[in-house]
């Protein structure tokens, strides 16, 4: 059973700016799906139109089997956990859990009850009678969810509950809020800036750029593939190096500036698209975290580059390097680094990057090797973005 | 291995010069701040003195401290000004003037904190221009308008009219407290949660602005008893009067009497005195809410 459906959903604002363009997209009964995409994608506009908070310009949205375009936001059957938590500073901690029961004038005993048993779950049985103002800020964050838990909804939404928590916490509230959703098996929607978030703890991730709906898997198939440059430079931490390339005759060899890969006939198995490429330019991509150092020099099968820094990380080494490749410079991957960038600005050092173990000997200055898996290549239309499979 | 002693900090001349140097300052701001009150203190000094003089005593010695110390200037005021039944009036059209004030102005200014409608600036515009047109311009046409409908003399009408004149005060105060207090997300949250519009304002709105809802009902309470013209407008009949309207008709009622003038001053503003030093911490925390986190 699908909880939510949008299907061809548009904001557009009086001034003609389309916020969310076009989008279709599916959240099955207890299904977690993540919402990311750098700020200003439309991510939370789509989730204020779901709640009804903003009117939908055009498009069809469904709660449960119900087209819900024109239903008031308190009669959607839906519960939203929003970024600043929005208690209510007046009442106890047992006040702001029990409001949307005492709207739907639910008998006292029952409240009450149910007012426990969210509690329960959510450990806040002894904040019962206290006043926001006197809890941490993880405490407010489990009493937003509590408020949107007594509801029994059809479909959580939650707009970057834990943006506002230290990182530590924030750590530990990710695994809490999947463990309650999993336990309660309600669908949420759940909007995040942070990656992070969005491949931990989503069943399904949908990743939006500019209103438009990029991508949308579970986290291992946007990591393994990616069906653009944008969310192949969005997804990943550290970002996937993205070069300008060409495919040799045959798609059995890449050029990478001085640099030549082979690459295996089962390539083009795997990915059949390729043989229309052969003989031409393309945009490959390598992980960071697939570029170990090489233990010896095969010719074809290890990058070189000279190492211009290196961070240790304990058990990884960040090495900075630069090719004579020129790096992909489009709108879409420059897009997706200003936001990974803010996150953390490891980018901004080399051009490339591999994360090695800290055991090998790398030297600042000196030249190293890279084994490549072909395998694990991304190719990318240098043209459209969109990646050759 | 020598262990070095922590250092010891040096006490010398100079914190001690910084510490005379701070007392001085603050017995200068003290003076300074006492010598600002003496203007607004000097009539409260004199309304006092007055009212424990004895006719005599007050025509011999108008500055000093009154020796006699009599007290038969406020027995005679309250009988001969019938004090007891003005200030029954004027805690009744002064209550019903900070009841009304309340009544309109809190659902405007939820109104205007919830809204993203362009008449929102027109309203807030409108009522301040009518807030600042001075009172003796529609106080004559208000009185025509009110005798004509035969609603003089009645302080029902008195009071809704103390009410309706400090309701843009209410308005603004509760409404620049509201936007911040009540941020939209808190408003949206009540909405999802299913709630009205009359339910933020009674279940939200209205218990969070407690303390504001507090200090306008204070300030339109004593400026309602303050008042003096449009009671006198007003009020032809002397049953009806307010007290500060008798106590400011002792002149020409019984020719000058500024001995029992002074103790129904007293008389009329005591309760004034009372309400404020009850209430002062809160009303200015009412006054200064939403203005800085």
């Amino acid at each position: 059973m699908v909880a939510v459906s949008l299907e061809a959903v548009s904001k557009v604002y009086p001034n003609g700016f389309h916020a969310v363009d076009n989008v279709d997209l599916e959240v099955a009964e207890g299904e977690f799906m993540v919402l990311v995409g750098p700020s200003g994608c439309g991510k939370t506009t789509l989730l204020r139109m779901v709640a009804g908070l903003e009117e939908i310009s055009s498009g069809t949205l469904r709660i449960g089997s119900r087209v819900a375009n024109d239903v008031p936001p308190g009669r959607r059957d839906i519960a939203m956990v929003f970024q600043s938590y929005a208690l209510f500073p007046h009442m106890t901690v047992a006040q702001n859990i029990g409001f949307p029961l005492k709207l739907r004038r639910v008998p006292k005993a029952e409240l009450d009850t149910k007012v426990r048993d969210a509690a329960k779950i959510l450990g806040l049985t002894e904040w019962l009678s206290r006043k926001p103002g006197q809890l941490s800020g993880g405490q407010r964050q489990r009493v937003a969810m509590g408020r949107a838990i007594v509801r029994e909804p059809t479909v959580f939404l939650m707009d970057e509950p834990l943006s506002n928590l230290d990182a530590k916490l924030r750590v530990q509230m990710r695994a809490e809020v999947s463990r309650i959703q999993r336990r309660l098996g309600v669908a949420t929607l759940y909007v995040t800036h942070d990656q992070t978030e969005a491949l931990t703890m989503g069943n399904r991730v949908a990743v939006l750029r500019a209103g438009v709906l990029q991508q949308c898997d579970k986290p291992q198939v946007l990591y393994d593939r990616p069906s653009n440059l944008f969310v192949a430079a969005f997804i990943g931490s550290p970002e996937m190096n993205l070069y300008e390339a060409a495919l040799g005759e045959g798609a059995s060899s890449l050029r990478l500036g001085s640099q030549e890969l082979a690459l295996p006939s089962s390539l083009l198995v795997t990915r059949p698209s390729l043989a229309s490429y052969a003989g031409r330019s393309v945009v490959v991509g390598m992980r960071p975290e697939h570029l170990p150092a090489a233990t010896s020099d095969i010719p074809g099968a290890v990058l070189k580059g000279d190492v211009t820094l290196s961070e240790g990380l304990g058990s990884q080494l960040l090495v900075h390097f630069t090719i004579d490749a020129p790096r992909v410079q489009s709108e879409d991957v420059r897009a997706a680094e200003e936001e990974q960038l803010s996150a953390s600005e490891v980018a901004s050092f080399g051009d490339s990057i591999a994360l090695v173990d800290a055991r090998v000997p790398i030297t600042t200055g000196a030249r190293a090797s890279f084994a490549v898996d072909a395998e694990r290549l991304h190719f990318f239309d240098p043209a459209t973005g969109a990646a050759i499979s | 291995m020598t262990e070095h002693a922590p250092p010891v900090p040096v006490v010398g001349m100079r914190p001690r010069n910084r510490n005379v140097r701070k007392d001085l300052r603050l017995v200068a701001r003290n003076v300074a701040a006492i010598a600002l009150t003496l203007p607004f203190l000097y009539p409260f000094y004199f309304l006092v003195i007055t009212a424990f003089k004895s006719n005599q005593g007050y025509a011999e010695n108008q500055l000093g401290l009154p020796h006699p110390f009599v007290f038969t200037q406020f027995s005679s005021a309250w009988d001969s000004g019938s004090l007891g039944r003005a200030l029954l009036n004027s805690t009744i059209a002064a209550g019903i003037g900070a009841l009304v004030a309340i009544v309109l102005s809190a659902p405007a200014a939820d109104w205007c904190a919830r809204t993203r409608s362009k008449t929102k600036s027109i309203v807030l515009g409108t009522v301040a221009c009518i807030w600042m047109i001075p009172m003796i311009i529609w106080i004559i046409p208000m009185f025509v308008e009110l005798s004509r409908a035969h609603l003089t003399n009645n302080l029902l009408v008195l009071g809704f009219i103390y009410g309706v004149t400090n309701t843009p005060l209410g308005l603004y105060l509760l409404y620049a407290y509201l936007a911040d207090a009540v941020p939209g997300e808190i408003r949206e949250a009540a909405i999802v949660a299913g709630a009205k519009p009359r339910h933020i304002f009674f279940m939200i709105s209205l218990p969070i602005s407690l303390p504001v809802l507090v200090t306008i009902a204070v300030l339109a309470f004593v400026w309602s008893w303050g008042d003096v013209l449009i009671a006198a407008v007003l009020l032809q009949s002397q049953q009806d009067w307010t007290v500060t309207l008798s106590a400011t008709s002792f002149v020409s009622r019984y020719g000058v009497s500024i001995q029992q003038e002074a103790a129904a001053a007293i008389i009329s503003m005591l309760p004034m005195v009372v309400i404020f030093a009850i209430g002062q911490r809160g009303i200015v925390k009412g006054l200064t809410v939403g203005s800085g986190k």
